[in-house]
């Protein structure tokens, strides 16, 4: 639809999407690159610094830069001037009972900082412990974020320990090695590397030799020049270290992926692709208010802008990781948003009545914001245990039953149109006829992809652990979204409901599959349950009341419109 | 005649009707979200037995509910009328045809798995060998004789607790259960010659259950003993009966596997600096007649034999560091019904909107009215 005369937007768009990502590449000193490109291995990845910067500071604070400025200047702070970064209000304290817990003085803040959560910190501890002791489901929300908040204060902790060995010479010979997660330097043992935080390499067996001391001596080198603020001399030495540290031979493998995740995080395609659905969507709810071909086809090319964005951002991860496209929650946000976007822009060209658009870019803009909330959860990219590892069968059910939820998500939002088109247009045929088509379609789709998708889930699940289907709450979900698209068709044919009953039902699809998706997970029961969840729970049962009350109060109008 | 066929074929066409399949459709989506919640507070075990395995069950301990299978039936014979009485076999119907067909054997192919397969667990330290494993919750009454050889007889507990007694045909002897009580802890009474059982409380999750009770075990030549068998007794109960020692073991249900199974090595490996598990691998040897191989059974690599399936399910470790790990044996010979089903109903769907695609192209016409 775009034609030759969509063609200059495109491109002005287009360009205007990549200046903040060119503005971003360009504004690192060469201490910061340097700091970003550092491999550590961290719970069995092994990733440059900058991921571990980003991942560490959205878990504490929720964003992942402070104060406008990216995560690894934070922690070059953190790692060689801690005591700076004591003032650095980064504790995002969602229960402020947490605070009155711990005895610190509640301020009209959402941040805390180190050194003001310090007084509590003894008392953080015990209150930690005694809350670690009881089960998942025993715990209280204040316990949880108690629990949460002890979690995030030894991560800092750690961080800020990590290079506190090299600050006096004496150090070095403490053969405790105080605890610290930053595994940077590489000792090859046999045929295997083994990787050491700063403070094992420097307590550790002298035999290692060579190979850990220089690294170790480079790292002592950095921290002191950093100390006195010669950035220069330290981003000499931290060059260097980032060279030793890939010239052993099997890392040349890794450094590619390295590089390739730095750009990940600079282009934070995800994030890109959420504004482009958003204008998308602003553009096509606008051209509802001021008909205007010029507000569809603006509205078109970001459409087509995420959706391009946001492959780039997949087919990224997967280079990185190695895996298919959704191997974990957070990717089946990605997929779905994803789907749902490449399905709005095939129902657009099909029907050419801004339906697509609007579905495509609300479904693309919906799920990936809730996928950037996901994301504060840590590492996206973290391991998979060893049942979720490597299976075919895995990665082609995951994927298409994620297809099929995008169907329902889709069918559903063509379902609120439907309805609100009954009530502001109830004597254009045409229009609501082409609207059911599309809202039939989707939902059609939907049912053939969570239903091939459950059944391959099935024969997944025979092939690992010997049974084609156990009950579980993640498998009664699928079942359910097969079931309740069923009941429409069935109830369709039938002659019980109408087109208006079909789209209150796919409505009520979207409230399934969000059930099915992760609701379940909040059971937590199941081998599908992820664990943290804490604050999903409230959303979901707003989400769910607001959908009820849409049709309470739309149904009963659109029937005596008719 | 005729108005007797008549009335037969509505009947068979309502019965094959979409109102029938919205209202089996409904119950089963409804038992679903039940049974989910259910499984939430009460666990997996006690959802699968009241809901999701049951014919009918009682909701609050009052009302009587149709269970999952009652859904399924209903569903099949709709499906099943549906398919011979409503279906127009034409080519343009190919696909759903294959569809129905599909449906028919997945269903059908459910019901099977759930009355064929067993499942019991195979747990053997390293080095250790056994052609035997044992069920996950199920007891029975084992008996062998003094100088009997490596004879043994069994008696199912789910049978001897049906009151009738139970010949062990090999010892000519006969064993009636007296009290049983499905969880219980020994407590040894001063004086008594038999310990006694105190009861527990039945746990939800029926693996905490250990049993035990009284037996009447009876000899041809009407000679009579009264025994107390718990499962949890480390050693066998013996009783004398004309002149021979029978020994009695109240365990887990065991099963002769197709083949001997040996242990040689369990690994487990985590990604390196963290202690997220990579995979579990055992490393077995097979013995099946005189022929000996080895084979790695490891996470989402089973091993099949025959109709049995082994996986590796968990792992232990000794205090003195010596590992055992437990495989799932699963014997299923209706495993390959899903499969089918899922080929059928796929080149189904594929066919059915393929033909929409080119009739739409022809004519457009309002789908689903």
């Amino acid at each position: 639809m775009a034609g030759r005369k969509g063609l200059l937007p495109i491109v002005s768009l287009l360009i205007l999407l990549l200046t903040p990502v060119a503005m971003r590449a360009g504004s690192d000193s060469a201490f910061l690159e340097q700091l970003r490109r550092v491999i550590v291995l961290e719970n069995g990845r092994l990733k440059p610094l900058d991921s571990v910067a980003r991942n560490t500071l959205r878990q504490i604070s929720g964003k992942d830069s402070f104060e406008g400025k990216p995560a690894a200047e934070w922690l070059a702070r953190v790692l060689f001037c801690p005591e700076e970064s004591f003032r650095d209000e980064i504790f995002r304290i969602r229960d402020p009972e947490v605070l009155s817990a711990l005895g610190i003085t509640r301020e009209n803040r959402k941040r805390y900082s180190f050194a003001q959560l310090s007084p509590g910190l003894d008392g953080l501890q015990g209150l930690a412990r005694k809350a670690a002791d009881l089960g998942d489901k025993e715990r209280s929300a204040l316990e949880n974020g108690v629990v949460l908040l002890y979690r995030h204060v030894t991560l800092f902790y750690e961080l800020a320990s990590s290079m506190q060995w090299a600050v006096s010479q004496e150090s070095l010979r403490v053969t405790d090695s105080r605890y610290s997660n930053l595994a940077i330097i590489p000792a090859p043992e046999g045929n295997e590397t083994k990787w050491l935080t700063p403070w094992e390499a420097a307590s550790g067996p002298v035999s290692r030799g060579e190979k850990v001391l220089e690294p170790l001596e480079l790292l002592r080198r950095i921290t002191l020049a950093r100390r006195q603020g010669n950035e220069l001399e330290a981003s000499v030495f931290l060059k260097s270290f980032n060279d030793r540290v890939r010239r052993e031979p099997e890392m040349k493998r890794i450094a590619g992926n390295i590089e390739r995740e730095i750009l990940y995080n600079r282009l934070d395609p995800f994030f890109a692709a959420q504004w482009c659905y958003g204008l998308s969507l602003l553009f096509i709810l606008l051209s509802f208010l001021v008909v205007s071909k010029w507000l569809r086809r603006f509205a078109f090319v970001w459409l087509i802008a995420g959706l391009s964005v946001q492959a780039l951002g997949v087919a990224l991860r997967m280079t990185i990781s190695g895996r298919p496209p959704v191997t974990n929650l957070y990717e089946t946000f990605l997929f779905v948003a994803w789907v749902g976007a490449l399905l709005g822009v095939i129902l657009e060209l099909v029907s050419k009545r801004s339906l697509g658009i609007l579905s495509g870019s609300l479904g693309g803009f919906v799920f990936l914001l809730i996928s950037g909330r996901y994301a504060l959860e840590g590492d996206t990219m973290g391991m998979l245990v060893a049942v979720l590892n490597t299976n075919l069968w895995l990665a082609v059910h995951v994927a298409t039953v994620t297809m099929g939820y995008a169907g329902c998500v889709v069918a559903g939002v063509i379902g609120h149109v439907y309805i609100v088109q009954t009530l502001t247009r109830p004597r254009a045929t045409d229009l609501l006829a082409s609207t059911y088509r599309a809202l039939y379609a989707a939902l059609a789709f939907g049912l053939v992809f969570t239903f091939l998708g459950t059944v391959m889930g099935g024969i997944w699940a025979d092939q690992s652990w010997g049974r084609f289907w156990g009950w579980d709450p993640k498998e009664n979900g699928a079942l359910l979204i097969i079931l309740w698209v069923a009941i429409l068709f069935h109830a369709r044919k039938a002659g019980i409901i109408g087109h208006l009953g079909v789209a209150a039902g796919s409505v009520v699809s979207i409230v399934t599959v969000v059930l099915a998706w992760f609701g379940v997970n909040l059971l937590g029961v199941g081998m599908h349950s992820y664990g943290f969840m804490a604050g999903v729970n409230k959303s979901l049962t707003v989400f769910v009341l607001l959908e009820l009350i849409f049709l309470a109060v739309s149904l009963p109008l659109s029937r005596r419109k008719r | 005649m005729m108005r007797m066929k008549k009335r037969a074929r509505s009947a068979l066409l309502f019965i094959g009707s979409p109102k029938v399949t919205v209202a089996g459709l409904l119950l089963l989506a409804a038992l679903v979200v039940w049974g989910t919640i259910f499984q939430a507070g009460t666990g997996l075990y006690q959802a699968q037995v009241r809901i999701f395995q049951s014919w009918f069950f009682l909701a609050g301990g009052l009302l009587p509910m149709p269970g999952v299978l009652t859904a399924g039936v209903v569903l099949f014979v709709n499906l099943l009328a549906a398919t011979l009485f409503r279906l127009r076999y034409r080519w343009s119907q190919a696909g759903l045809i294959l569809i129905h067909y599909g449906l028919l054997l997945l269903l059908a192919g459910g019901f099977l798995t759930l009355r064929l397969s067993r499942e019991s667990y195979l747990t053997l330290a390293e080095g250790e060998s056994s052609n035997l494993s044992s069920a996950a919750h199920d007891w029975e009454v084992a008996v062998w004789a003094d100088g009997g050889g490596k004879k043994v007889a069994a008696a199912d507990m789910n049978r001897l607790r049906r009151s009738r007694p139970l010949r062990l045909e090999p010892f000519g002897i006969e064993l009636v259960a007296g009290s049983y009580l499905p969880n219980c802890v020994p407590s040894e009474k001063e004086g008594s010659e038999h310990p006694s059982l105190r009861e527990k409380p039945v746990s939800e999750e029926p693996s905490d259950n250990i049993p035990g009770g009284r037996f009447l075990v009876r000899s041809d030549r009407s000679q009579q003993r009264e025994i107390v068998l718990f499962g949890g007794d480390a050693s066998p109960r013996t009783v004398e009966l004309g002149g021979t020692a029978y020994f009695f073991s109240l365990r887990l249900r065991r099963f002769l596997l197709p083949a001997t199974i040996k242990l040689i090595d369990f690994r487990k490996t985590l990604y390196p600096g963290s202690d997220i598990a990579r995979s579990y691998e055992s490393r077995v040897e097979i013995e099946q007649g005189p022929i000996r191989r080895a084979a790695v059974i490891s996470m989402n690599k089973p091993l099949r034999l025959r109709e049995y399936t082994f996986y590796q399910s968990s792992y232990s470790q000794g205090p003195g560091g010596g590992e055992s790990s437990t495989l799932a044996v699963v014997r299923n010979s209706g495993r390959r019904l899903p499969y089918l089903a899922t080929i059928l109903i796929f080149i189904g769907l594929v066919f059915h909107f393929l033909l929409m695609l080119v009739s739409r192209s022809g004519k457009k016409s309002e789908m689903g009215a």
